[in-house]
């Protein structure tokens, strides 16, 4: 191995059939106001969507939805994301979906607390 | 669907249609998620073609991260078992994607794929992504097959200048067999393998399949970061030619 760096990798995942029982232990660790990011439907259609939003009724979460989140997520829809995280003082951004809507979840993550883009 | 590694790095692109580019950003650990829940069968419902343009883009942020640097390195080791979980699992999901033994498998090298491991001690490519992020600027295709595109003229370009590491890439990742042959012709039958695999899970594997026109080379190369992390570093003329070779 050449050179130095360091390595961390700080992300709790949860793997299988039953990962969603996941949720149900990491919601405690956060605050009321959760932004639920999702893309077009399918996870409605899937009922995933039915069973994010049980367990977090049951932990007592308020829930802010953001859908619509594109394949390729552009930067207008960035900044609505931006604004909703701001006006309702988001605790945790829960993403439910595939890459884009992860990639997306980050980006408001980081530019809510940003002048400009990050 | 699996692919990007998202639930597990710092990384994030964002598309800015005004300016015509699709920028990644990768974040610090500060910006992984706090948890991720991955559950296989979540991904038995997603449509064929998004499937399998995430199987190419896993396959592509290995080899992003292998080929680079000329070194003997723990992480290219872990990158050739993770390319080959990929391809025995990703030929039985195409043919069976309820299968949730290759299902699961396909999920976990995802996220081994990008989660920092790989690239440890490497200085790493990345040059398929910046090509494939430019197409994907002008024609909002599929970010997968935007990598599957443009990846066999790339690799065709630069692997005289990584000779040894796309030889390696033959026998150990696709089990070809050395004897007798120069690194120039198991070079050639690493990438002959890797496109063959593409064909057989079904990549897109030219650029006009995805709307690209002439028209469009100078808006891709504009929009196409030249980096310093692989065997060769691209000019622009590079970035041209390899989108004519694509087509």
């Amino acid at each position: 191995m050449l050179g130095n760096f360091s390595y961390c990798n700080p992300t709790r995942l949860y793997f299988g059939e039953n990962a969603l029982d996941g949720l149900k232990q990491e919601l405690p660790k956060f605050g009321k106001n959760i932004l639920l990011t999702y893309g077009g439907g399918s996870i409605k259609k899937s009922g995933i969507y039915d069973d994010v939003v049980k367990i977090l009724k049951t932990c007592n979460k308020n829930i802010i939805e953001l859908p619509g989140v594109m394949s390729n997520p552009t930067l207008e829809k960035l900044y609505e994301g931006c604004e909703l995280a701001r006006k309702n003082n988001i605790d945790l951004i829960l993403a439910v979906g595939g890459g884009s809507v992860c990639d997306y979840s980050k980006a408001v993550s980081v530019s809510t607390y940003c002048e400009g883009d990050a | 669907m699996v692919g990007t590694g998202s639930e597990m790095n710092g990384g994030s692109v964002i598309t800015n249609h005004a300016k015509k580019l699709k920028v990644g950003r990768v974040f610090g650990d500060n910006v992984f998620p706090k948890f991720s829940i991955l559950n296989p069968v979540y991904t038995f419902t997603v449509p064929k073609y998004q499937m399998v343009a995430g199987f190419f883009d896993i396959m592509s942020h290995i080899m992003e991260q292998y080929f680079s640097g000329n070194d003997d390195n723990t992480s290219d080791y872990i990158a050739e078992g993770l390319m080959k979980s990929l391809i025995t699992s990703s030929l039985i999901a195409v043919e069976d994607p309820k299968n949730y033994e290759a299902r699961s498998n396909i999920m976990w090298t995802a996220t081994w794929a990008l989660n920092t491991l790989i690239a440890k001690g490497k200085s790493t490519d990345w040059e398929v992504h910046m090509i494939g992020q430019a197409v994907g600027a002008v024609t909002n295709a599929t970010h997968g097959m935007t990598l599957s595109a443009v990846s066999i003229a790339y690799y065709n370009k630069i692997k005289n200048y990584g000779l040894k590491k796309f030889a390696r890439f033959a026998v150990n990742v696709w089990g070809i067999n050395p004897a007798g042959k120069s690194d120039n012709e198991l070079a050639d039958a690493g990438l002959k393998a890797l496109e063959d695999w593409m064909r057989k899970i079904g990549v897109v594997m030219n650029l006009k399949e995805l709307g690209v026109t002439e028209s469009m080379y100078d808006d891709i190369a504009n929009g196409t970061f030249l980096l310093e992390g692989g065997y060769k570093v691209l000019t622009r003329d590079d970035v041209i030619e390899i989108l004519k070779a694509s087509m």
